[in-house]
């Protein structure tokens, strides 16, 4: 995301030729047209938190349109304090996730921070819309036995959305055995 | 010549000359370097951006601010202090007339007075802030202690100059001797970040402005 | 591309000589060491406040580097590595607490830059980036399995939307997405997802078959040149199909 909106002019030495957006941006711009429908009464019982993940709101500007996606998805929202461009990292950034093995041991340890801060929202789902931080907060969600689910938006997307009928397979010509 | 007209004339000529040069040599190396290092700064150059970062820690109008009250405030008197009251200050004036017959507005005595004590008192907090906070303690060295007590100085010794504490030539000396050292390391230490400060946060809220984050 | 390369203290001092620029200059200078950058780092928070993790100390130890040019030790070498890669996520949260605005962040990327040129990038790191050059993307998917992989996903979204598709390589379209390789690798379920979002939107959209990957590991490596031959593969990727935008995964 931001290797390629941001630096990627930088390195190449000229703009692209074409626009580079974000899924968050664009799913919020769907909700926003009207082009994608949610059913907001899916995820009802649930207490959410959105973890910024620090290359998409802060160096990527997408903070505030997750906000209004969130409207959309969720009716018992919390927010971590600090949030938006101001959050901590979870710790999985800057390539901490993959680089594993003996990096893996600082990685959990400086997720503490964000750990705390989760707990204190007293979410049951965490939202997430970065892989590094949705893989980090799955390890701390074990680690400090935070016992929250850990979801990106296209996984709440696949539950709360509305399907339009014509457009659903037939229920009755499947046979699952 | 006495040593008062050494420190008057030439000498005074030497730490202006350093001071001034010094920066335009800084702010120079600072262009010619960056438009071929730094081309991002001027391919993403966004003047809002700048003032917009500039702004909000000239007038401290930041998270730091916020979190950090009692230091953001001292550190902003201390500033204002530090500029408002030599450049204002009516004995200053004078020999400014004196050389160039050009004047300004200045201070009434009392006011400049408090000031400097201003000044001086603020200095303390951040010297006990650099003993007393283990955070700051270890980030500090030897030259912000010297540093800071070069800046201050010729407060001090200002203050005990108009005053007339102790033997006032001796002091009198001690206060230009001091003023002009200080003028004299601007360039070459940390102070610089009296332009450099301009130069890092436009930078720096370039970079943020064009991801839409703010810097402050 | 980071190839196995010794300690060899004077390709050490090349990298520096090339990686001085005007901003490291002024903010490895300028920094007033006020302390106020120390409680914003998660790292100092998370290890009981340890000032090694003061983002301020990070900074001069790039700085001390900086200064050692081609004097380093591999002593020194082996702490800095793990300050640059282990004790710094880049994450820049410290630059905005800064009164000066110093850039943590980049000067700990010009840092890891420093160990590439000693080839001393984490070994995970390294075998992403010769995935990149290999096959395009940083989890050695092939360009068949990435092909099944679509093609397993559309099928299995059909189940559910019978009209849904996942276009591959349409020219022309409006919108390229594309992914993480994590996902072909161990969260397919996240394209299927997507597709259904892109579908009830109606949207004009495509994957490619070729420069489909778009996370850029290269660059937390602080190698830039393979950074830029991975983003290029993205843009190639776009502009052969000419779309108009091109999304990218959560």
């Amino acid at each position: 995301m931001r290797a390629l909106q941001f630096e990627a002019p930088v390195w190449l030495g000229r703009d692209h030729n074409f626009e580079v957006v974000h899924s968050v941006t664009l799913f919020a711009e769907y909700l926003r047209e009207g082009r994608i429908k949610l059913d907001k009464s899916v995820f009802a019982n649930e207490r959410c938190t959105y973890q910024d993940p620090c290359n998409v709101s802060r160096n990527g500007g997408c903070g505030k349109d997750a906000r209004e996606i969130i409207k959309y998805l969720c009716e018992d929202f919390v927010e971590m304090e600090p949030h938006g461009d101001y959050n901590f990292c979870c710790g999985g950034g800057g390539g901490a996730i993959p680089m594993a093995g003996a990096f893996r041991e600082r990685r959990l340890r400086s997720g503490k921070v964000k750990a705390e801060q989760i707990r204190a929202t007293g979410a049951s789902i965490c939202i997430t819309p970065c892989h590094n931080c949705y893989d980090q907060i799955r390890d701390l969600n074990k680690e400090y036995e935070l016992g929250i689910k850990v979801l990106s938006f296209k996984e709440m997307f696949e539950e709360a959305l509305i399907v339009p009928e014509e457009l659903k397979a037939k229920d009755e010509d499947e046979d699952e055995e | 010549m006495s040593l008062y007209e050494l420190l008057r004339g030439p000498l005074l000529w030497l730490a202006f000359g350093v001071f001034i040069g010094g920066m335009i040599v800084r702010v120079v190396l600072f262009f010619q370097l960056s438009t071929k290092k730094d081309k991002p700064i001027y391919r993403f150059f966004s003047w809002k951006w700048l003032w917009l970062s500039i702004f909000h820690w000239i007038v401290p109008l930041n998270e730091t601010a916020k979190k950090n009250p009692i230091t953001t405030a001292v550190g902003f008197i201390f500033h204002f202090c530090l500029l408002v009251t030599p450049l204002f200050l009516l004995a200053h004036g004078v020999l400014w007339y004196e050389s160039w017959e050009i004047s300004w507005w200045s201070l009434p005595e009392t006011v400049a007075d408090y000031m400097t004590l201003i000044t001086i008192g603020c200095g303390i907090f951040l010297a006990l802030r650099r003993i007393l906070l283990p955070y700051v303690r270890v980030v500090t060295t030897t030259a912000d202690y010297v540093l800071l007590g070069v800046t201050l100085a010729p407060f001090v010794t200002g203050y005990l100059a108009y005053h007339q504490y102790f033997d006032y030539y001796t002091v009198l000396i001690l206060h230009m001797f001091f003023g002009e050292l200080m003028l004299v390391v601007i360039p070459f230490t940390k102070l610089s970040h009296f332009i450099m400060f301009f130069f890092s946060r436009a930078v720096t809220g370039m970079e943020f402005g064009r991801r839409r984050a703010p810097s402050w | 591309m980071a190839e196995e390369t010794a300690f060899d203290p004077k390709k050490f001092k090349e990298a520096v000589e090339e990686k001085t620029n005007a901003r490291l200059k002024m903010w490895l200078e300028i920094c007033a060491h006020c302390g106020l950058c120390a409680d914003t780092c998660h790292f100092y928070l998370a290890n009981d406040k340890d000032p090694k993790m003061i983002p301020a100390v990070k900074g001069k130890r790039v700085l001390e580097a900086f200064k050692k040019k081609d004097k380093i030790d591999e002593e020194f070498l082996e702490d800095f590595y793990w300050t640059v890669y282990g004790d710094c996520t880049m994450c820049r949260r410290c630059t905005m607490f800064c009164p000066f605005g110093i850039d943590i962040a980049t000067i700990t990327s010009t840092g890891r830059g420093l160990c590439v040129s000693q080839g001393k990038v984490p070994e995970n790191l390294v075998k992403t980036i010769e995935s990149y050059y290999k096959h395009g993307n940083q989890m050695e998917v092939s360009e068949e399995d990435w092909i099944d992989t679509l093609q397993w996903m559309e099928e299995e979204l059909q189940e559910e939307l019978p009209g849904a598709t996942i276009p591959i390589d349409k020219k022309g379209a409006n919108l390229l997405y594309t992914v993480n390789a994590r996902e072909p690798k161990f969260y397919p379920m996240d394209i299927s997802q997507a597709a259904m979002v892109f579908y009830l939107a109606g949207e004009d959209w495509t994957m490619s078959s070729k420069g489909w990957d778009d996370t850029n590991l290269a660059m937390f490596a602080g190698d830039l040149k393979a950074a830029s031959y991975i983003s290029q593969l993205v843009r190639d990727a776009a502009e052969e199909l000419e779309v108009k935008r091109v999304a990218i995964t959560e």
